[in-house]
């Protein structure tokens, strides 16, 4: 019932994110109307979690506008917190922020920038679909869906 | 990662350099071993050897023995490491479950190398995660975790300091939890072979599946690099 009843708020106040983000997973976009920056994002996933409170996520990020913006944080309806990281040899370090440069693509994959998704409930299951709320400064935030898919996937194998 | 790499390789190689072109092919994937040192303080690197050997992974260019230690396994038994897994191929990695990216990444990577082998050849391999945050690790967390990978996959954890020294002694770093702070995982998996028992190859964060898939026979099979 939240996560429809804030569905329904997005409807109504951000109409070209929405139909931006279509039904297929994955995909979402947002044309800002006051800037250059032009945000999507392609391939968001989350492998299905080991542990039941906290997850991964990856996706690609696209800005095909002429000015750079910054991605400021991420959000869930599905998750108590979702924060950015940046993965080294042997930790990761908290991601404040992440730039996305005018005609450029910044990753989040496996073994460097990933977002971490504590407490989320319900617990995943292979194939749902998982809300994503990217924010951004300097360009329209963008809603996506991450689908569930099993621990061990690799995009484009 | 790997996409990432011949461009990362082909900058230095062009900034470098003819001449060390051989070298930096044998050094092979990501040579980021920071913090990573040995029992006798030296680095742990790739082999420097202009030679690429049968392996994919790096080799070492020396041995590690295995780790002497008495820990605890997921059923809340003491294990001891050698006597264990003595007579077969072993991956050792140093991780913890609350990880979401590299930890979880590593254990799949080598789980789906694992079941792509003959069923005679998976009884012929260990793969050891160790903890390095034994104070959330519970055995039966690590088991769960594990369980998500592979169910014969074997879950150890233990004194800290007593799993930090082991570490140190197969040149891994591992470091205490602190408070606030993200755990530490190792950095590398090291491969030991079955006859010797003694660590030959090393596979850094990052090394993809079929590194795995193809080396995991070689490692079985007991051949050195």
């Amino acid at each position: 019932m939240r996560r429809r009843a804030s569905a329904l708020a997005l409807a109504a106040a951000l109409p070209l994110v929405l139909a931006g983000c279509g039904s297929s997973g994955g995909h979402g976009s947002a044309d800002a109307a006051t800037g250059g920056a032009r945000l999507s994002v392609t391939g968001a996933y989350i492998p299905l979690p080991s542990m039941p409170d906290m997850a991964a996520g990856y996706f690609v990020l696209h800005n095909d506008g002429d000015r750079a913006a910054t991605l400021t944080g991420v959000t869930s309806p599905d998750a108590r917190s979702v924060s950015m990281h940046q993965s080294t040899a042997s930790t990761m370090v908290d991601l404040p922020n992440v730039q996305v440069p005018a005609h450029g693509t910044v990753t989040f994959a496996r073994d460097g920038r990933h977002l971490m998704l504590m407490g989320l409930h319900p617990a995943p299951k292979l194939g749902a679909r998982i809300e994503l709320n990217l924010r951004f400064e300097g360009a329209a935030p963008v809603t996506v869906q991450a689908t569930v898919q099993p621990l061990t996937y690799q995009p484009g194998q | 990662m790997t996409s990432s790499l011949p461009t990362r390789r082909s900058l230095l190689l062009g900034a470098l350099g003819g001449a060390a072109a051989l070298l930096l092919t044998a050094c092979g994937s990501s040579g980021s071993a920071t913090g990573a040192s040995s029992a006798d303080g030296s680095q742990i690197t790739p082999s420097m050897q202009a030679q690429s050997g049968p392996y994919q992974g790096d080799s070492l260019g020396r041995t590690f023995d295995k780790p002497a230690v008495t820990l605890t396994d997921t059923s809340g038994k003491p294990f001891d490491l050698v006597a264990g897994t003595r007579g077969k191929a072993m991956l050792l990695y140093f991780g913890y479950t609350h990880c979401p990216d590299v930890c979880p990444t590593t254990m799949g990577d080598i789980a789906v190398a694992v079941s792509k082998l003959p069923k005679d050849q998976q009884s012929k391999v260990d793969v050891v995660f160790v903890t390095t945050d034994p104070a959330r690790d519970t055995p039966s967390e690590i088991r769960t975790w594990l369980n998500a990978f592979n169910p014969n996959f074997i879950g150890l954890t233990g004194d800290i300091d007593t799993i930090i020294a082991a570490a140190k002694s197969v040149g891994v770093y591992v470091a205490a939890p602190v408070k606030g702070q993200e755990p530490v995982h190792g950095a590398q998996t090291l491969g030991f072979l079955p006859a010797d028992g003694k660590a030959h190859v090393l596979y850094t964060s990052g090394t993809t599946t079929a590194v795995f898939e193809h080396d995991l026979p070689l490692l079985i099979k007991g051949v050195t690099p």
